[in-house]
């Protein structure tokens, strides 16, 4: 993809982000009293290894410190072996008889999902999906051990019908597959395959309440129902992206107004575009229902973005696996950690030539030791950016869909919601290379444009090799950033 | 200045770029070919 085809702005709109604009122009409830509570779940520890996660409790951890850090008045904790059907049921039922109507529960699970048949008596449904506790077994006295769709819906109903106001992050899936069908081996996933035998779980009754109904309960989910959750590292550590792109949103990143609430559409507006910055677009958060007004979920301690505690150094460097080639290649590398484990690489560099992201799929091919080193410090800085990304994102999308685009197919971008009037637009092919578009020198009257004042509406057609991964990147910025000569080469 | 050795430069430019500004990015990846 080398040529800018089209350079307009146009009208249209992303929905998240005709959401949050329509969201700034209403007025935000009054909460003055209103108390947070918070119950985390966090499960890596399963019966048996086969089915252990790495990143739940890490994701449950940081849900519980962002928290605490917006000013919860009490956060329950259950991880692992604590995280029993019963446990969380007593504390579920114990924070909803504190909390008074106005207030706020936050309530978050991070582990395996799992999907059921239906059984006969239930008409009005093909099939049930589950939260799976650490003992769960799919027979017997282990079949407790998971917390049905409709008995969740039932908790949220109750809270509901309180006046309690509830968000529900399930940081989890239950069935499908990726985006783009793309993933190592070793990458772990949030769901279970399982087939009940015995079922010791009395189901609860039918409802006729819809998620719609609910005034008060806001389901968030990392992926829509026929997709996956992939564990990956983020700040070193094992990570589900959405439980990370939450705690930072309750830390203050998705107060986009700065009024210290974070509402409906300022969360979809945060944790869609900063989860696809750290999984190369590989989920996609869903917020359900999504009402047409504007419904603030939490109210802010202050101070508690400030917080936030910058990662180390090493963590953001990227982690290459070298697959039957030589590590001498990439071994003087800035940025650049080589690793034997697959399981923590980010980039894997098969003997092939090929070069596969973790999550994203084939990035580059036909990759020798000569080009290793451009594609490598290419990712390397991706690593980087992605993260400043996912602090400070805006959202970006291909109109076409997130798929595989083939040789003479347009692909068209749309970036909306900029606040900032500078621009700065360079697109990284898979190679290490550097396409600069804008600022554009010989667009002299683009200069002093205000590049928020409207959507930017892109086209560009796949045209030549080399093919894999190439990443759009675009910078807006309160201050010019042209006169520190970025980079070294705009062509 | 050879690709590889641009690519090198990339983050630390970037890192000295954007230290301090006030700023909002947005990473679109566009996957093509016919690949996996």
């Amino acid at each position: 993809m080398r040529k800018r085809r089209l350079a307009k702005q146009s009208r249209h709109w992303s929905i998240p982000c005709a959401l949050v604009a329509s969201a700034l122009l209403l007025p935000a409830t009054p909460a003055l009293s209103a108390e947070l509570y918070g119950l985390t779940v966090g499960i890596d520890d399963y019966e048996g290894t086969v089915n252990d996660l790495d990143g739940a409790v890490n994701d449950a951890k940081d849900v519980a410190q962002a928290l605490d850090r917006a000013g919860a008045r009490e956060v329950v904790r259950l991880f692992n072996d604590d995280a029993s059907e019963a446990a969380i049921t007593v504390a579920w039922d114990k924070l909803l008889a504190k909390a008074k109507p106005g207030d706020t529960i936050v309530f978050s699970y991070a582990g395996h999902g799992g999907q059921e048949p239906a059984p006969p008596t239930r008409h009005d449904k093909k099939a049930i999906e589950s939260f799976l506790l650490g003992h769960f077994e799919p027979s017997g006295p282990g079949t407790r051990e998971r917390i049905l769709d409709d008995e969740m819906f039932a908790w949220l109903e109750e809270a509901d019908r309180r006046g309690v106001k509830v968000v529900f992050v399930a940081d989890s899936c239950h069935s499908g597959g990726m985006e783009r069908s793309a993933s190592a081996a070793g990458v772990k996933f949030r769901r279970m395959d399982y087939r009940v035998i015995a079922d010791q779980l009395k189901l609860p009754p039918p409802t006729d309440t819809e998620v719609d109904d609910l005034q008060n309960v806001t389901f968030v989910a990392a992926v829509p129902a026929d997709k996956l959750v992939p564990e990956v590292s983020i700040e070193g550590q094992k990570r589900g992206a959405l439980s990370w792109a939450f705690s930072r949103a309750l830390e203050g990143r998705a107060d986009k107004d700065g009024d210290g609430k974070v509402s409906e559409f300022e969360l979809l507006g945060y944790i869609v575009p900063a989860v696809h910055a750290l999984v190369e677009s590989q989920q996609t958060p869903q917020v359900l229902p999504l009402r047409a007004r504007s419904v603030p979920l939490v109210t802010l301690r202050e101070g508690g973005a400030k917080a936030e505690v910058p990662p180390d150094a090493e963590s953001l460097k990227l982690k290459l696996a070298v697959e039957g080639g030589n590590t001498s290649a990439v071994s003087d590398l800035p940025f650049v950690t080589v690793v034997t484990d697959k399981s923590q690489a980010d980039l894997i560099w098969s003997a092939d030539g090929k070069v596969e992201h973790v999550v994203g799929g084939v990035v580059a091919e036909n990759v020798d030791a000569r080009s290793i080193k451009g594609v490598v410090s290419k990712w390397a800085a991706l690593k980087w950016l992605n993260h400043q990304a996912a602090l400070a994102p805006i959202p970006a999308k291909l109109l076409g869909g997130n798929q595989r685009y083939a040789v003479g197919d347009l692909v068209e971008v749309e970036i909306a919601g900029a606040k900032y009037p500078h621009l700065t637009l360079f697109n990284l092919p898979p190679d290490g290379r550097v396409e600069f578009y804008v600022p554009d020198p010989d667009k002299p009257n683009e200069a002093s444009k205000d590049w928020s004042s409207a959507p930017i509406h892109e086209t560009f057609k796949v045209d030549k090799p080399p093919y894999g991964a190439e990443h759009m990147v675009a910078i807006f910025s309160k201050n010019d950033l042209s006169p520190t000569c970025m980079l070294p080469s705009r062509r | 200045m050879t690709t590889p050795e641009r690519a090198q430069a990339l983050r630390p430019l970037l890192e000295e770029t954007l230290k301090g500004n006030d700023v909002q990015i947005g990473v679109i990846d566009i996957y093509t070919g016919a690949g996996t």
